[in-house]
């Protein structure tokens, strides 16, 4: 016995390929465009392997500074701050208050070991002193930070404010975390 | 009894299990540190050995390959970004993908700090703490490296070394012309730079102008099913269509009259227009 289907059925069907059509496009659109900046987030060489860099930083400026300012209040904290940083395991914003406590204790450190005498004294020191101090520039003012807090707030935008976007946040794409 | 036996056997390996995937989580929350890639017998990145140095070692890892197998590696970088030397020697090991003939000697020049990792093979062969001693006492390397004479320290480590490897690996490796020159400091090429954080800069700066490139490309592009997906929907949507008992209704008449449809004829078939206007038109 041939398959045959009633006119109504076929027009059910029709609907139902066309919704599923309309939503799985939706869906994986969004899908790939939060993968790309998930990719800026997480991936390799990301922000935040940028952010742990820069804690990793703040550990080898406080390695330099315990040769000659040893037991210090500041060589102490900015070692605790930039374990956290370095560790990644806080959230965005966390790592946001961190990376300003972070950026004051590092300049603070630099200024101090400037006006030691064994500092003044060694070029080795001065030379990663200046090293250290370059790298942290690089890395604060890298354009990552701007692209991704750039390329985050449009794709929330984009699934917040539109249509299409509100259709992929009820099918389950979310928003991205902005780094603020 | 034997029951109940294998049962807490099972609770204690699930401990085991849990316990094993708890440490290698917490194992994986320490950030990774910047490595140095590859770059043979010598990787300098840290630029405190000598040009006559940096040669010798060279020649002398190739020699005692050819002589024992034995694989040297020397890693020199300037910081260990917040690791345990141990640690970041053992991790450059197996980043590295070096394995048991393979002996890694890594020195961190900012702290004065260094160790030694080496392959099953060689480990069987040297002894774990004959390597040690090699660091700390036979060569006087770890005071030389400690005070930045770091050709001397490489110049008297290797000489060690190769007392050690003739005896363990019945060999005869010449050192004839290799580190002749014990420079007392390495005045040369003091470090200005790395190499290494200048390609992780390089890096992040590439990751960002990929994305932006993406975005160039993907902006006009509306979120949604692609002109192919669309394709197969109508596709499917057809066949769906033509299963309809109208549709296959008006293929049997047609057959039964021995007529023939167009192209046109046979899409408004599929789509089962065709049955449609003819049951309007019966209605009219």
């Amino acid at each position: 016995m041939k398959f045959k289907l009633p006119m109504g059925v076929c027009i059910v069907i029709a609907v139902a390929l066309v919704l599923f059509g309309l939503g799985y496009g939706t869906f994986s659109g969004f899908r790939e465009d939060r993968q790309q900046v998930t990719q800026l987030l997480s991936g390799e060489n990301g922000l935040l392997d940028a952010l742990s860099y820069q804690g990793a930083d703040g550990l080898n400026l406080c390695v330099v500074a315990e040769r000659h300012l040893s037991g210090n209040e500041d060589v102490e904290a900015l070692r605790a701050v930039s374990r956290k940083l370095n560790a990644g395991d806080e959230t965005l914003e966390e790592q946001k208050k961190d990376t300003e406590e972070l950026s004051v204790l590092f300049a603070r450190v630099l200024e101090q070991l400037r006006q030691t005498d064994s500092f003044r004294q060694s070029q080795r020191d001065q030379r990663y002193a200046a090293m250290l101090e370059s790298d942290w520039k690089n890395l604060t003012e890298n354009a990552l930070f701007d692209t991704y807090n750039s390329a985050a707030e449009e794709f929330n935008h984009k699934l917040t404010d539109t249509p299409v976007g509100k259709l992929a946040g009820l099918l389950g794409v979310t928003p991205c975390e902005l780094y603020e | 009894m034997k029951t109940i036996e294998a049962i807490k056997m099972k609770k204690k390996i699930c401990a085991l299990l849990v316990l094993a995937l708890v440490l290698c989580w917490c194992l994986s929350a320490f950030a990774a540190a910047r490595m140095p890639e590859n770059r043979g017998a010598l990787t300098d990145d840290a630029n405190v050995l000598g040009t006559a140095t940096a040669k010798d070692v060279t020649a002398y890892a190739e020699r005692v390959e050819e002589e024992t197998g034995v694989k040297l590696h020397v890693a020199l970088v300037n910081f260990l970004d917040g690791v345990e030397v141990k640690t970041y020697a053992r991790q450059l090991f197996q980043r590295w993908e070096l394995g048991g003939d393979d002996l890694l000697l890594l020195g961190a020049a900012g702290e004065d700090s260094f160790a030694a990792v080496m392959g099953g093979n060689v480990e069987k062969k040297l002894g774990a703490s004959n390597a040690e001693n090699l660091l700390y006492t036979s060569s006087s390397f770890a005071g030389l490296f400690q005070s930045q004479q770091y050709d001397a320290a490489f110049a008297r480590f290797f000489t060690a070394l190769n007392g050690l490897l003739e005896r363990q690996y019945d060999a005869d490796i010449s050192l004839k012309g290799l580190f002749q020159t014990e420079e007392t400091a390495a005045a040369e090429k003091p470090s200005t730079g790395s190499e290494l954080w200048e390609q992780v800069i390089g890096s992040i700066t590439e990751n960002t102008a990929d994305y932006q490139q993406y975005h160039e490309t993907h902006e006009q592009d509306e979120d949604g099913l692609s002109a192919r997906g669309w394709l197969v929907v109508a596709i499917l949507v057809m066949i769906v269509f033509s299963q309809s008992d109208p549709v296959r209704k008006s293929r049997r008449k047609r057959q039964k009259k021995g007529k023939r449809m167009g192209l046109v004829g046979w899409i408004l078939t599929l789509f089962g227009a065709k049955t449609l206007i003819n049951t309007l038109r019966k209605r009219r």
